[in-house]
């Protein structure tokens, strides 16, 4: 099965792997670039994302959390965080010896936890998302990459929440205990 | 082959009946001999199981595909059945009408838990998920969509047959949590001036069952808890009228059960009982408004067969029901007061060879209603003597017929089925099921009957029903002609056409005025008899696989009423003309899957709800437009099978869709499915 995630043999393009064979955990740190009527309300900050990769039947399958905070710029409305989490696919190829480019699909849910202290009510809203990412990783050393992703996400809340944020954060690629890979399969 | 047709029915008695033997004899007389097809393995050994699975009207659900398709509650099978139609107020109680074999207000289809009948009726409702069993303890579905005759009796208004799996040997669990998130909450606009109605999430639905089988035997224990949240801003208005409550308002289901089953020389037992609590909010259309109620139901039954398997032996069926709405917290402090008792028993005897069988059975049925009220007669027993012959001629024609009397207080029925299968070559199967039934009024056990007896709940809430002078005895006659080509496994094609009278019906006519005080209606009911109406409809579905990971089912149905007097045409007139499907089951590898169903269903009329819709000024509508549905889901097995995740999008194109004026709009929905199974004897 051709997959695509970078792998610590370094350039060897488009492997065989079978699914599951290895994981790869993905740091970034990300930060929201676009405007739209959210921010009359709220300004994001910068926020975190953890996520792991593995090679899927067809492509790579990954799954992960995103910490987005949010200050407010509007003092009616309360501050408040919001944890992504969700499941991808995505497909992806090599572009040279070390340069890998992927894009992949995502589903999730966005959970909202508002700051009751100042503004008593609903605590926690959540929210269906879906999304998607590309991202650009370059093998620095052995199982370690460095890479930069742009990623679109839609809540659908009423009003619907369109976030456009860039990432850019290290990788580190190791093999799948067989345990894991028992359970996956 | 003998070049004659022998029709064993009486001619003149049954027109449609004989016509369409006639029919069949004809196609029989004129083809090549040819071995017919077995029926599918998925047939039962049971032969009326196997017949009603060999009629090409019978849709099979497998469990495989419930999997597929990512289900959790006993109602989401009506999305897959594409000959049947549903309504719901809140989504979750579900009025259904098969084929159109009956208006859903009759909700006259009938449940069937491996053999076993299960009792749901009571005031004129039935809610398939009060029955006290996990979906994932399905192996497959029947769902007949023509009369016929299972487990004694002849059913007339559809029949959803539930099997259960066999337990696995050994020690066993299973456990399955579902959630679901419908899109559209106000998110952080909630504390803006943009705020809207938050949108609350769609169960957990949590359900288990516990089993233990060695060889002869099994015990197995289920049980379910499921909760829906009335999240419609309409129906949370309109609800807040009478419902009283800590939270906001809910539906709350618990069930529980057990059965017991042997094999062996002393033949199939099987013991079962069972128990579910609903917390509803009902909307009861006298009222026009949701009622909130605490409904029970209990039952026990058991089931054997002497001899099973032969063409001679002795079978029995018991079973005791008792159903009860009693008052849940609510503002009014209404109480419906109503509890329905009621003993089943069947006994039959069969012999014959197996091409040519017989069976004579009696059934006694005794229901008993208790109320506060005083009933002028609460007692409702009914017996019931009937004949089931069957003859096969090598696998090319199967013929059967089933008739039966009835006497029901004084008053006599009877019902007289005949179906015919015949199967000129391997890939052809020409199929034909009649019946005519004449069914005292009492037999229904509706609501209107038990308001004649003294049943005074309505008139205590100053609600008027005007009871015609006498509900009459209706007839009804149902033809179902269907012809099924498959050359291979791989694809087949069903055409079908089915035609019905109905005579002498009792049916009620609504009409809901809007009451802005509590959003809800003021409704004036007039119960009609007698009512005519008949019924045309014409049907065809292909089915093919372009390779062995890949099937596709398309479906087209078509429904009119060529003549019908206003009473029966207020009642159907809900029901769709046009109903497509195309379902897609896609399985690349042996533990991954997709599956994906697009239903168009097309506009439906609510005649009871013009006056409402005419000065709600858009709250609700008595016309609701026809609407295309996207469902997908994706499913991967886990772990050696021990755990399976389903992802499923319901309603994928997000439209706001509504399959009742007075119910729910409801959007995209996520929803995500964790299954565990666990067996002592597999690693």
């Amino acid at each position: 099965m051709l997959v695509g995630i970078c792998t610590p043999e370094g350039s060897v393009a488009q492997q065989r792997i079978e699914p599951f064979e290895s994981i790869e955990l993905r740091f970034s740190g990300m930060s929201n670039v676009n405007r739209n009527f959210l921010h009359e309300f709220w300004k994001p900050g910068v926020g975190g994302e953890l996520s792991a990769a593995t090679p899927f039947y067809l492509g790579f399958a990954e799954f992960g959390g995103a910490l987005h905070q949010y200050r407010v710029e509007e003092p009616s409305v309360p501050r408040f965080s919001a944890v992504h989490l969700y499941f991808g696919w995505g497909l992806g190829t090599d572009l040279g010896s070390r340069l890998r480019i992927e894009g992949s699909g995502r589903v999730g849910n966005y959970r909202m936890t508002f700051d009751e202290n100042t503004f008593p009510g609903v605590k926690n809203e959540n929210e269906l998302t879906v999304g998607f990412q590309g991202r650009l990783a370059v093998r620095a050393a052995g199982p370690v990459s460095i890479h930069v992703a742009g990623n679109y996400t839609k809540a659908f809340t009423y009003i619907r929440l369109n976030l456009w944020y860039v990432a850019a954060g290290i990788s580190y690629q190791l093999d799948s205990p067989g345990w894991l890979k028992e359970f996956l399969r | 082959m003998d070049n004659k047709c022998i029709c064993p029915l009486p001619s003149g008695l049954l027109q449609c009946i004989s016509f369409g033997l006639f029919l069949s004899c004809i196609w029989v007389v004129h083809s090549p001999t040819a071995k017919a097809q077995e029926v599918d393995s998925v047939a039962t050994n049971s032969p009326i199981d196997s017949l009603a699975y060999a009629n090409p009207r019978t849709q099979i659900i497998t469990a495989e595909e419930i999997a597929q398709a990512g289900l959790s509650r006993l109602s989401d099978l009506f999305v897959l059945i594409d000959d049947w139609m549903g309504t719901s107020v809140e989504g979750y109680s579900w009025q259904s009408s098969a084929n159109g074999l009956a208006s859903y207000q009759e909700a006259a289809w009938t449940l069937l838990i491996d053999g076993q009948p299960v009792n749901l009726f009571i005031l004129n409702a039935q809610n398939i998920n009060t029955a006290p069993i996990s979906i994932h303890e399905i192996s497959y579905v029947e769902a007949i969509n023509t009369p016929t005759f299972v487990a004694g009796n002849l059913y007339q208004g559809g029949v959803l047959h539930i099997h259960t799996h066999n337990p696995d040997e050994g020690a066993s669990i299973k456990a399955s949590i579902t959630a679901g998130n419908e899109v559209g909450d106000p998110g952080p606009y909630r504390y803006t001036p943009y705020s809207t109605p938050n949108i609350d999430r769609i169960g957990p639905t949590l359900q288990g069952a516990a089993s233990y089988a060695a060889s002869g035997w099994h015990i197995r224990v289920q049980g379910k808890v499921d909760e829906h949240h009335a999240t419609d801003e309409r129906i949370r208005e309109r609800v807040q009228t009478l419902y009283q409550g800590e939270k906001a308002p809910r539906l709350l289901l618990s069930s529980t059960s057990v059965d017991i089953g042997t094999t062996g020389q002393a033949g199939n037992h099987r013991v079962t009982a069972g128990f579910s609590r609903f917390q509803d909010l009902y909307f009861f259309e006298p009222i026009g408004l949701e009622n909130p109620m605490d409904h029970r139901f209990y039952q026990i039954g058991a089931r054997g067969d002497f001899s099973p398997g032969k063409p001679s032996g002795i079978s029995y069926r018991l079973s005791y029901t008792s159903s009860s709405l009693d008052p849940r917290e609510s503002k009014g402090g209404l109480n419906l007061d109503w509890r329905q008792n009621q003993f089943r028993g069947q006994y039959e005897v069969r012999f014959g060879t197996s091409s040519l069988r017989g069976a004579l059975g009696l059934n006694t049925d005794y229901l008993q209603s208790f109320s506060e009220y005083t009933l002028a007669d609460a007692r409702l027993p009914l017996n019931r003597a009937y004949g089931d012959f069957f003859f096969r001629y090598q696998n090319v024609w199967e013929q059967r017929v089933m008739a039966y009397i009835t006497q029901v207080k004084g008053v006599h029925g009877f019902g007289v089925l005949a179906t015919l299968t015949a199967r000129p070559t391997p890939a052809h199967t020409l199929s034909f099921v009649g019946s005519v039934v004449r069914q005292p009024y009492a037999e229904t056990n509706r609501l209107w009957y038990w308001i004649r007896q003294g049943y005074d709940f309505l008139g205590d809430q100053g609600i008027d029903v005007s009871l015609p002078a006498v509900f009459n005895t209706s007839t009804t006659f149902l033809g179902d002609l269907s012809w099924r080509y498959r050359p291979s496994d791989q694809f087949s094609l069903t055409l079908a056409g089915s035609v019905r009278r109905f005579n002498d019906l009792t049916l009620a006519a609504y009409s809901f005025r809007y009451d802005s005080l509590t959003t809800g209606f003021n409704t004036e009911t007039a119960v009609r008899s007698p009512v005519f109406g008949r019924l045309t409809k014409g049907s065809a579905a292909i089915q093919f696989r372009l390779s062995p990971s890949l099937d596709q089912r398309v479906y087209y149905a078509y429904q009119r009423f060529p003549s019908a007097d206003g009473t029966y045409w207020q009642a159907w007139q809900n029901q769709p003309w046009h109903r497509f499907s195309y379902t897609l089951r896609f399985t690349p590898l042996e533990r991954l899957s997709l599956y994906a169903r697009v239903t168009y269903t097309s506009k439906t009329e609510w005649p009871d709800y013009f006056e409402a819709a005419d000065v709600s000024q858009g709250r609700y509508e008595a016309q609701l437009p026809g609407v295309w549905l996207l469902d997908l889901s994706a499913r991967k097995r886990l772990w050696r099978d021990h755990l399976q995740l389903n992802l499923a999008f319901r309603n994928l194109l997000n439209k706001s869709i509504r399959t009742h004026p007075a119910g729910a709009a409801t959007n995209m929905v996520f929803q995500v499915q964790l299954q565990f199974y666990f067996n002592s004897q597999r690693p």
